[in-house]
């Protein structure tokens, strides 16, 4: 059923340069694979993010797609919202505030009558 | 009456500076010794922007103190051409430790029978004290702490009857004074952060301020310094700002009151919107820059009020201030250029080989025109895709 699959949301380290980006990749690679994956990238420790950064983030985002899944950013530091306004990414991703208001946005598409049925079921 | 200034270019006494007050954070933008006197407005440093607006009000001398670690020659920019002021400044130049004790003796020099008055002007904001009349107003008094609208500036008038309170004033360094106050500057702006550097700009584009950008107005509302390099498809929407020997990239945009200072580079497909980027500083390629002051590797966002650090040299980085490095960097960089191209054929011909062999056999396979008879094989079909209508 559509509200069983997950979301996965992963932290992302405080330094994203080249090295920590191919770490990081190398990591959510498995979540990526899934079908139709739905993944939270919560960025409120990041101090460092530089254009390798952003192009995994981008490769992330093309995986994810390919798979008709989708990638939200969360929790955005200063330092990664000056980037990615900087790098013209922002508008490429949906962000939120909060890692679970992008957990929620997953399922928020869901018909009105789906989403009835799972509150009677909660 | 003789009326001299007295200009003081101190460093911050904060080394670093919050989100909030980023009156230290542009210092890091400043060039030279970290001032704000020379932090550069529209091609040149704001104490020079200041004698320009103080000339129009009846100043006749101007007198620089600089801190500065190294003594060395005064910056080409005090040499000539101070707008209304015809003049040279007499430019001091001293360490930390004696900067304050230098400027007593220099108003205690300058109040000496027969001179008149002295200006004492703290060189870390912006005001203009309006019309050539001003100084008459409080001509008449011995001492006063002038203010604008928003309440005290660090600008006091003293006379050779109030010497020893302008002497104790500047031995606490500006700090505390109990001088009578008087409302006399028509406009300031205390550059205390981002937000204001925009806000001057934005002034001086409109025509508010004693001062025009420097260089040639190469259309209406455009100044071009000498030495630009504007590239046949950039756009410069005016008002805007370019600065001597600054290089402007293919299609990039520069546009709403932005200011690029002298010897930067805005990379191809760039947008300076609404910002200022400091002398020396190079803004990468396929960038949007809005509302911002950008330099030595910091941005600080004017309309949110923060600053950060931009550590990758592709966004955003430092362009040496020496000459010499800069020639051998573009040497460099002239002569790694067409190995480089070579390079990147070579690289992408194997990609495109090994995208082709990594075809899924569903697309690979030949299509309907493959099974006619007389047609070539299906593999010619998809190679002579590559090259597009051909």
């Amino acid at each position: 059923m559509e509200t069983s699959r997950p979301v996965v949301i992963k932290r992302m380290p405080s330094r994203v340069n080249l090295r920590e980006a191919k770490s990081f990749f190398r990591d959510v690679q498995p979540f990526l694979k899934a079908d139709r994956p739905q993944l939270v990238f919560d960025m409120a420790l990041i101090e460092q993010l530089d254009s390798a950064g952003i192009e995994m983030l981008l490769e992330c985002m093309a995986e994810c797609m390919k798979r008709d899944g989708d990638l939200k950013l969360a929790s955005l530091s200063p330092q990664a919202a000056t980037v990615l306004e900087l790098t013209r990414t922002d508008r490429l991703f949906e962000i939120f505030d909060t890692s679970t208001d992008a957990a929620r946005s997953f399922s928020s598409f869901l018909p009105n009558a789906m989403r009835q049925q799972q509150e009677l079921a909660a | 009456m003789e009326v001299t200034a007295l200009l003081l270019i101190e460093p911050e006494r904060n080394p670093r500076g919050s989100a909030a007050n980023l009156h230290s954070d542009l210092l890091s933008f400043c060039s030279g010794e970290r001032a704000m006197g020379n932090l550069h407005i529209m091609g040149h440093p704001l104490a020079h922007r200041l004698i320009e607006a103080l000339a129009l009000t009846g100043v006749h001398r101007f007198l620089i103190v600089s801190c500065a670690s190294e003594p060395g020659p005064p910056p080409a920019e005090y040499k000539d051409g101070l707008g209304n002021f015809r003049g040279v400044p007499q430019w001091l130049q001293s360490n930390q430790a004696e900067f304050w004790q230098t400027a007593e003796e220099q108003l205690a020099i300058a109040l000496e029978p027969p001179s008149g008055a002295v200006l004492v002007v703290r060189a870390n904001a912006y005001f203009e004290l309006g019309s050539a009349t001003a100084l008459a107003e409080f001509s008449a008094l011995p001492f006063v702490h002038l203010q604008d609208s928003a309440g005290d500036l660090e600008v006091f008038w003293a006379t050779a009857k109030a010497k020893a309170q302008g002497i104790d004033l500047l031995r606490a360094q500006m700090r505390q004074d109990s001088a009578p106050r008087m409302k006399a500057a028509t406009y300031g702006n205390r550059l205390r952060s981002a937000a204001d550097l925009r806000r001057l700009t934005a002034d001086a584009f409109n025509l508010r301020l004693a001062f025009r950008p420097t260089g040639r107005e190469i259309r209406p509302g455009v100044w071009a310094g000498e030495g630009t390099h504007i590239h046949r498809t950039a756009r410069i929407v005016a008002p805007a700002y370019i600065g001597d020997h600054t290089k402007i990239r293919a299609a990039a945009l520069i546009t709403r009151g932005s200011s690029i200072e002298h010897h930067c580079e805005v990379d191809c497909g760039t947008v300076v919107q609404a910002s200022n980027v400091l002398p020396f500083t190079y803004v990468g390629a396929g960038l949007e820059l809005l509302h911002s002051v950008a330099g030595a590797r910091h941005i600080a966002n004017a309309a949110k009020g923060r600053t950060t650090e931009i550590s990758d040299a592709k966004l955003l980085n430092e362009i040496s201030g020496a000459p010499a490095v800069r020639l051998m960097g573009s040497a460099g960089r002239l002569a790694s250029f067409l190995p480089t191209q070579m390079f990147r054929g070579i690289v992408d011909s194997f990609r495109k080989r090994l995208k082709a062999k990594a075809f899924p056999t569903e697309v690979s396979k030949s299509s309907m025109a493959g099974h006619l008879p007389g047609t070539v094989a299906s593999r010619t079909v998809t190679v002579a895709r590559d090259h597009g209508n051909e």
